[in-house]
């Protein structure tokens, strides 16, 4: 008897038994999104530690991540108590420590500091103004997510998605509103995938043929020590205007530097490639564990999505019309395509400019031209993350 | 909340102009200083670059760079009357890529 009974405890104590069918669906969920990143493609790098993440959040019985240990959702004010998350927190716990914190995020703004070259920014300084016009999209939906009923924090943290910068918006929603961090993550990764299905009907409905012709003339060669010194400026600049941007900005530049500086190529080699590498992992484990069923099954996430798209959407459309009027300025010297790059996503929003570009005129080669925009807008999504955090917070 | 959104929207383009415009301006500088130098190099830089048969004879070579550099400054509009030697040479390795090196030999065929 005593045999049968300890089966029946066994089981009983099972994650079998203790299953809800939020808790299913989530499963089921996360399974969708691993197939997305591996057999799709879709941002494998974090999709797929991001989905396990959510797997393993919502086995019962696993007791990986706790979210009674982070959120409170009857007190907004909650702050967490490490000393406890050290005590009882589960792994998942430990890793999202470092969202939380926001150590994750920086450091992988670094690697992606570390991987950039902001040599066609240097050359072509004026598209430093489509990366800000593509920011537009994160305060038209902080807007359009208040009307829906979002708080204006939450709304701030949604927002950021149009930012089209997973770190930023990871960044920001674990400041702005934790308990939105998983949805806010998959929506942003997501459509950062998406970025080649998203754009070009927008760059094409926006522009006329003759525009989409533009050929733009070669940039200029820029010097080492114009590199170098770019990072150093930057940082100070930004940091003096917007002291919440400095954590992503101050890292990105400091990679950026280590890669144009030439003398601490074993420092850049590592950011590039082994740190990012190993922060990639724990951070899209740590946000995957956030989407628990409680908190990622509700009408809110759904919403989320449907807002990062236009976030996504309105950025490109401000990003290209913002191109055409440099376009008209300049006299058809640049080409507005490269204005939806502006959205950051880098490199993909690049390679959208140039596809759409090569297809109006096959002998154009926007790629470079693109670069300069991209790399702007992923200074203005996180100047644009600081702007909201010290505004909302 | 629309004076947020539009604070927000205008800091984000402050900022960005203003690195724009100091970059522009840090580009305009370091351009002048090193303008004439750079363009310059950048000639004799390309005439070294031109691939020399191994078997042909060096004082024919000397002449042909010395006259493709006079070509090349003249061409930039610099020291249009400047006499210059060529004592030595060494062939470069082309750094560029392969599929470049093609593609600029089928514009200049």
């Amino acid at each position: 008897m005593d045999f049968i009974n300890a089966i029946g405890k066994l089981l009983n104590e099972s994650g079998f038994m203790n299953m809800s069918w939020q808790q299913l669906l989530m499963i089921i969920i996360s399974c969708f999104l691993l197939y997305l990143g591996i057999v799709r493609k879709y941002e494998p790098l974090l999709l797929i530690p991001i989905a396990f993440g959510m797997l393993l959040t919502n086995l019962p019985g696993a007791q990986m991540y706790h979210p009674e240990l982070w959120v409170d959702p009857g007190n907004p004010a909650f702050k967490p108590d490490y000393l406890l998350i050290l005590q009882k927190g589960g792994i998942l716990d430990l890793f999202y420590i470092g969202i939380k914190t926001g150590i994750f995020p920086p450091l992988i703004f670094m690697g992606v500091g570390a991987m950039n070259d902001f040599g066609p920014l240097i050359a072509n300084p004026k598209t430093f103004l489509l990366g800000a016009a593509a920011q537009f999209g994160i305060f038209f939906t902080f807007i359009g997510a208040q009307f829906l009923g979002f708080t204006a924090l939450e709304a701030g943290a949604i927002g950021i998605i149009g930012g089209a910068d997973g770190p930023t918006a990871i960044f920001t929603a674990t400041k702005l509103a934790p308990h939105l961090l998983g949805a806010i993550a998959v929506a942003a990764y997501s459509y950062m995938a998406l970025v080649p299905v998203i754009q070009p009907p927008i760059m094409k409905l926006l522009t006329t043929k003759k525009e989409r012709e533009a050929v733009m003339e070669q940039l200029r060669p820029v010097s080492k020590k114009e590199k170098i010194i770019f990072p150093i400026a930057v940082t100070i600049l930004v940091v003096l205007l917007i002291p919440a941007a400095s954590p992503l900005v101050g890292m990105l530049m400091l990679g950026n530097l280590a890669r144009e500086s030439g003398v601490i190529d074993r420092l850049s080699k590592t950011i590039q490639n082994e740190l990012i590498n190993i922060v990639t992992i724990l951070l899209g484990i740590g946000v995957g564990a956030t989407a628990t069923a409680e908190n990622f099954l509700a009408v809110e996430t759904l919403m989320i999505i449907g807002l990062g798209l236009v976030a996504f959407a309105v950025g490109t459309v401000f990003g290209v019309l913002f191109g055409k009027f440099l376009y008209w300025i300049t006299k058809g010297k640049v080409n507005p395509l490269i204005g939806s790059a502006g959205v950051s996503a880098v490199p993909m929003a690049a390679r959208v400019s140039q596809k759409v570009g090569q297809e109006a005129n096959p002998s154009n080669y926007l790629l470079m031209h693109a670069m300069g925009p991209n790399v702007a807008g992923v200074i203005g999504s996180a100047v644009a993350a600081g702007i909201m955090i010290s505004l909302l917070t | 909340m629309w004076l947020q959104s539009i604070v927000g929207i205008s800091v984000v383009f402050l900022a960005l102009i203003a690195l724009s415009l100091f970059i522009y301006f840090f580009g305009k500088v370091m351009v002048n200083g090193n303008g004439k130098k750079s363009r310059a190099s950048e000639a004799i830089r390309n005439v070294s670059n031109i691939q020399v048969a191994a078997d042909t004879d060096d004082d024919e070579i000397i002449a042909v760079i010395t006259a493709a550099i006079q070509a090349g400054l003249r061409k930039a509009g610099i020291t249009p009357e400047c006499k210059i030697v060529v004592k030595s040479f060494k062939r470069v390795e082309s750094d560029s890529p392969v599929w470049n090196a093609t593609g600029r030999n089928e514009v200049l065929n």
